[in-house]
């Protein structure tokens, strides 16, 4: 992985295909990762039966299949259709807002299977008072997910405008803004 | 990588995840039997009624599953032993007339594995799916009206109406699902000796 980014940071970084995919690829490791530590002898019986599982999910599916599958649509989609994307902020909302809201989803959906694990195999803590110490993370885990569609309604703007054509494209690929590429227009230079 | 290799790996990863999954599993519990319980000279696990079967259904509908697991683990490395929720750890011999096969995947809950034994009676659980607060002031447990039919209460309760009224003017009669509901819940008894699982 390592030796297919080094040196085009800067290219993954302004292109939100490669972004995307890039995210995909790290989180396809992580999530195995994380499913390794799962079922570790002496970890899964801990976190059997608690939020831990779903967070492997949230993982896998949305952060991984997620990411490659928009990753996917902005590579494919301007070949296919013969349209470019619009250099639009709804793109960074995208990546930003699913990126962050999986990883929130995923970490607090961790931290309360932790805890809820102990509290299971703890037989002096009453089961009626489990959902007290879930509470709190699944509040995060809600404004997350708030987070994550915010990210998922700009992509399905974006791509309904491109779509239609609503609005003039910047690039057959996908680029997010570029604050140095930004000059200021002088009247002088504009009439020659 | 010549292609007929990269096809050949990739064949072979599918084939040794098939004996890994399907093969394996089958040769480990495809083959299960009921056995029989000398004490009581009936076959175990039992055959669960057909309404409990319907149950089931209306159990996994409701998403009780979300909170509730069926499946008690141990006696190392868990407490569900501890806590009372069954006489011995469950084993896949128990599921061997559960189609589906529900073992859960959360517990916010108690585990259900055993709440027939635990709960017999009816009324007690049509009680707790109506209101569980009205057993269990602290339970986190989402009340079902919705399995409940609210009429006024006449000169005499209806046969099947549950013992607490709402205000006191109504009575609550289970409907088709909430006693298809208890009858599963009831047919949840696993307080059987298997002879990979004796009782503790």
């Amino acid at each position: 992985m390592q030796n297919l980014t080094e040196g085009r940071w800067e290219e993954i970084r302004r292109n939100v295909a490669l972004r995307f995919l890039s995210v995909g690829a790290w989180s396809y490791a992580v999530a195995y990762v994380f499913l390794a530590y799962l079922s570790l002898p002496w970890v899964r019986p801990v976190m059997a039966f608690t939020v831990a599982w779903p967070a492997f999910f949230e993982v896998f599916y949305f952060l991984f299949l997620g990411s490659v599958l928009a990753g996917s649509i902005y590579a494919l989609l301007p070949v296919a259709r013969e349209m470019g994307w619009p250099n639009s902020s709804a793109l960074t909302w995208h990546f930003w807002c699913t990126t962050l809201g999986t990883a929130t989803t995923a970490s607090c959906l961790l931290l309360a299977g932790s805890f809820q694990g102990l509290a299971l195999n703890d037989a002096g803590v009453p089961v009626s008072t489990l959902a007290s110490y879930l509470r709190p993370f699944l509040s995060v885990v809600i404004f997350a997910q708030s987070f994550w569609l915010v990210g998922q309604i700009a992509f399905t703007s974006v791509l309904i405008a491109s779509l239609l054509r609503l609005f003039p494209t910047a690039a057959p690929m996908a680029v997010f803004r570029n604050p140095t590429m930004i000059r200021p227009v002088s009247v002088g230079h504009l009439h020659g | 990588m010549k292609p007929t290799r990269a096809l050949a790996l990739a064949l072979g990863a599918l084939l040794l995840t098939w004996v890994a999954q399907a093969a394996v599993g089958y040769w480990q519990v495809g083959r299960l039997e009921p056995v029989l319980n000398e004490e009581t000279n009936l076959t175990v696990p039992p055959v669960p009624s057909g309404l409990a079967h319907t149950g089931a259904r209306v159990f996994a509908a409701q998403g009780c599953l979300e909170c509730h697991s069926l499946s008690i683990r141990g006696p190392k490395d868990s407490a569900d032993l501890t806590r009372g929720w069954g006489q011995r750890r469950s084993v896949a011999r128990d599921y061997l007339f559960r189609d589906p096969a529900m073992l859960g995947t959360a517990r916010i809950g108690s585990d259900l594995s055993n709440i027939g034994a635990r709960m017999p009676e009816g009324e007690k659980l049509m009680q707790h799916l109506y209101d569980p607060r009205l057993l269990k002031k602290t339970s986190t447990c989402p009340t079902h009206p919705w399995l409940f039919a609210k009429m006024a209460a006449g000169p005499r309760a209806e046969p099947d109406a549950l013992k607490v009224s709402p205000d006191g003017w109504h009575q609550l009669i289970p409907s088709y699902q909430a006693k298809a509901l208890v009858a599963y819940l009831q047919s949840l008894n696993a307080n059987y000796a298997l002879p990979e699982a004796p009782l503790k």
